[in-house]
C-alpha cells in the first residue's frame, strides 16, 4: 500500500491504518528500535507506542515522508525509554556506541552562546548531509538515523569494516568543522 | 546531554534525506561486485591447497563463475520484484564475468590522517628491499597467528609456551641492560620489566619494546634530528647497530631508511631506521623485512626513545603462490581492481603513480598476504604550502587474495 494510502486511512479514522502501516513498516521500526533497546520486548512496546503517537497526530499532521516521520518517533520513544533503563542497570545497545562516536562531532563551546533548538539543528545537518556524495551521505544516515551496526553497513555496501569506520570518522569530523563554523552551539 | 540532543537532532533531518539512504545503495561506477558468499567447491579448493601445500596458479584457483553471489541479487530478486528477461540475462553474465575487488582490513590504518598516506615534496624513499629485477615468482601466503586474530579482544589468551618464550626473552634483553635481578611482571597480555631508566615489554604476538624513559643521546659526531640526511640517519643506524647488535639475533643484519615525511605545518619527521636480516633469496629477504625486524624511534630532537623488535611468526605457511608481475598489478589498477583507505576523490589515474612495492599486508585478523602497494600522488590533496599527498593503494599480488577467504 502506498504512503498516501497508508495516511489517507489515518485521516479517515479508519482502524485499518495501524495495521496497514504495521504491515510496511513494523520490520523497519522493530530494528531501529531493538538496535537502541537491545530488548525485543522493549523495541516491541516501542513500536506500538510508535503507532499509538501517530494515531494520535494524523490528523492533522500529513506528513511528506512517512518512512522518515514513523522512524524520527521510534527512536525519539526508543532514546526515552534507553535513557530510563539505564538510569536503572547498564544495558548494552548500539546505542552506547553511536552517542561516543557522535561526541567527537559536539562543536567547542564559547563563552557566549545560546542554545540551539533541536529542529533548527536538525536542518542544519540536513544541509550538511546534501553536500556530501550519495554514499557517504546514506552511510552517515544508515549510522546514526537507522543505528545499523558497522558490519552491516559494510555488508551492504561493499566494503570492510574499517573502510566505514574511516568514512564515518571522516564525516564526523567535517560535520564538526561545518557547525563550529556556522557557530552553533549544542 | 549535548551528544543526545545531536542524535535526537539527527533523528529530525529532512525525510527525503532518511529514505534515501534507506534505500538500496548506488550501484559502484566500476561495476563491482562484492562477495558475500563463498562457493563450497572454491572453499574446498583452497582447504586442499592448504592440507598438501600444494601451489595454486591464478587458473586453479579461480573459479568466480562457481561463487553464489549473496547480498544484492538475491535481495533484489526476494524483494518481489518482476524482472524483464533480459534484464535477467544481462544479471547471469554480470555473474560469470565477476569483477574481482579485493577487501581488505584497514583496522591497522586508522590514523590520524583518516586514511594511509604520506605527506611530502616529492615521493620519499621507503627503504623496502624489494627491487623489480628481484624476479621473485612465487610467495607464500601465511596463516595469522596473532592472539588477536584467535583470541577474542575481550579475553585474550597466550599458549604456555608462547608466554614462556615472552618470559626467555623479556630476561634476556634485562640482562642485556644488567636488569637481571628485577623480576618480571607478569600480565595476562604481556610480560614485562622495568627499572627508572627502561621497561622492557613483550606481548603475546612476541612484539617487543624497550622503552627507554630517560631518552637516549648520541656522541655529537652523529646527527640524528629531523634534518639529518638519509647518509646522516645511515650513519647513525650503523652506530646503533654496534651498540645493540646482541639484542638483535641477526646473522646479516641490513640498514633500511624511509625518509622522514612531513606534517600539515610542514614540520618535517625524522627519517625511519628499519634493521632487518638479509635471508639468502629475496623472498627470504622480504618476509624478514616483514616479520623479523627492528625499528628504531629517533625523535625529531635527535633522541632515541624506543627500540622497537618483532618476531612474527611466518612459519604456518597456508600455500605458495604464483604472484602477478608488476606491468599486471599496474594494469589492474587502473581498472580500479583496487582496495585503499582514501576515500574523498576518484583514483586519480596512473600518471600520478609515483612508487610501487611489493609488501606483505599486515592484517589485524586476516592471514598474511602479498600486495602491490603503489603510492599515488592525489592532487585533491595538494596542500597550499606546496606538500603533497601520496595515497596507498593495494592491488593483490596473488590471485586468491581477491577473495575473501578466512583460512581456518
Amino acid at each position: 500500500m502506498k504512503d498516501e494510502e497508508i495516511i489517507g486511512l489515518y485521516w479517515d479514522r479508519n482502524q485499518k491504518a495501524i495495521p496497514a502501516t504495521d504491515a510496511k513498516y513494523g520490520k523497519l521500526l522493530n530494528q531501529i528500535a531493538y538496535r537502541i533497546l537491545y530488548s525485543s520486548q522493549d523495541a516491541e512496546e516501542c513500536v506500538n507506542d510508535t503507532y499509538l503517537n501517530t494515531w494520535n497526530c494524523i490528523p492533522p499532521q500529513k506528513p511528506i515522508y512517512f518512512q522518515a516521520f514513523l522512524g524520527a518517533i521510534t527512536r525519539n520513544l526508543s532514546i526515552d525509554r534507553y535513557k530510563e533503563q539505564h538510569a536503572k542497570k547498564r544495558i548494552p545497545s548500539e546505542l552506547t556506541l553511536l552517542l561516543s562516536e557522535l561526541e567527537e562531532v559536539l562543536p567547542a563551546q564559547s563563552d557566549v552562546h545560546q542554545e540551539i533548538e533541536e529542529k533548527e539543528l536538525a536542518t542544519h545537518i540536513s544541509t550538511f548531509l546534501r553536500n556530501l556524495d550519495l554514499e557517504k551521505r546514506m552511510i552517515f544516515i544508515r549510522r546514526y538515523w537507522y543505528c545499523e551496526e558497522i558490519k552491516q553497513i559494510a555488508t551492504e555496501f561493499g566494503y570492510s569494516e574499517s573502510k566505514i569506520k574511516t568514512s564515518l570518522f571522516r564525516i564526523r569530523a567535517k560535520l564538526k568543522a561545518y557547525l563550529e563554523k556556522e557557530g552553533i552551539c549544542i | 546531554m549535548r551528544k543526545e540532543t545531536l542524535f535526537r537532532a539527527i533523528g529530525q533531518i529532512d525525510g527525503d534525506l532518511i529514505e534515501e539512504a534507506g534505500q538500496k545503495k548506488p550501484a559502484k561506477k566500476r561495476g563491482w561486485i562484492r562477495y558475500a558468499a563463498l562457493a563450497a567447491s572454491l572453499v574446498l579448493l583452497v582447504g586442499i591447497a592448504r592440507l598438501t601445500n600444494q601451489k595454486l596458479t591464478p587458473d586453479t584457483a579461480k573459479g568466480p563463475s562457481d561463487v553464489q553471489m549473496g547480498g544484492m541479487q538475491g535481495d533484489e530478486m526476494q524483494a518481489g520484484e518482476t524482472q524483464t528477461e533480459e534484464t535477467q540475462i544481462a544479471e547471469t553474465e554480470s555473474q560469470n564475468q565477476i569483477e574481482k575487488r579485493p577487501v581488505l582490513d584497514f583496522t591497522m590504518l586508522f590514523d590520524g590522517m583518516g586514511f594511509q598516506g604520506i605527506m611530502a615534496y616529492e615521493m620519499p624513499e621507503l627503504g623496502n628491499p624489494w627491487n623489480e629485477t628481484d624476479e621473485i615468482e612465487t610467495l607464500p601466503v601465511i596463516e595469522n597467528h596473532s592472539i588477536y586474530a584467535v583470541s577474542d579482544s575481550q579475553n585474550i589468551r597466550i599458549e604456555k609456551e608462547r608466554y614462556d618464550e615472552m618470559l626467555a626473552w623479556t630476561s634476556e634483553v634485562a640482562t642485556f641492560f644488567g636488569m637481571e635481578d628485577i623480576k618480571p611482571e607478569e600480565k595476562r597480555e604481556y610480560v614485562s620489566i622495568s627499572n627508572e631508566e627502561i621497561e622492557i615489554r613483550v606481548d603475546g604476538d612476541m612484539q617487543m619494546r624497550i622503552h627507554f624513559l630517560n631518552e637516549v643521546s648520541f656522541p655529537k659526531e652523529y646527527h640524528a634530528t629531523n634534518s639529518a640526511t638519509r647518509e646522516e640517519t645511515y650513519e647513525l643506524a650503523e652506530y646503533l647497530l654496534g651498540e645493540y647488535k646482541e639484542l638483535f639475533r641477526m646473522k646479516n643484519p641490513q640498514i633500511a631508511i624511509a625518509d622522514g615525511d612531513y606534517s600539515f605545518d610542514a614540520v618535517r619527521n625524522c627519517n625511519e631506521i628499519r634493521i632487518y636480516d638479509k635471508g639468502d633469496t629475496a623472498v627470504e629477504t622480504l618476509l624478514n623485512y616483514h616479520f623479523e625486524y627492528v625499528k628504531l624511534w629517533i625523535s625529531n630532537e635527535g633522541e632515541m626513545s624506543y627500540i622497537d623488535i618483532t618476531r612474527r611468526d611466518k612459519e604456518a605457511v597456508l600455500g605458495e603462490y604464483e604472484i602477478i608481475s608488476v606491468e599486471e598489478a599496474t594494469k589492474r589498477l587502473g581498472e580500479g581492481k583496487f582496495d585503499t583507505t582514501y576515500l574523498e576523490s576518484e583514483f586519480p589515474g596512473l600518471e600520478y603513480v609515483r612508487d610501487v612495492e611489493l609488501v606483505y599486508y599486515m592484517s589485524f585478523i586476516d592471514d598474511y598476504k602479498p600486495y602491490y602497494r603503489f603510492w599515488v600522488e592525489v592532487p585533491a590533496e595538494k596542500q597550499e604550502n606546496g606538500l603533497n599527498t601520496y595515497v596507498a593503494y593495494y592491488v593483490p599480488a596473488v590471485e586468491t587474495a581477491y577473495l575473501e577467504i578466512t583460512f581456518n
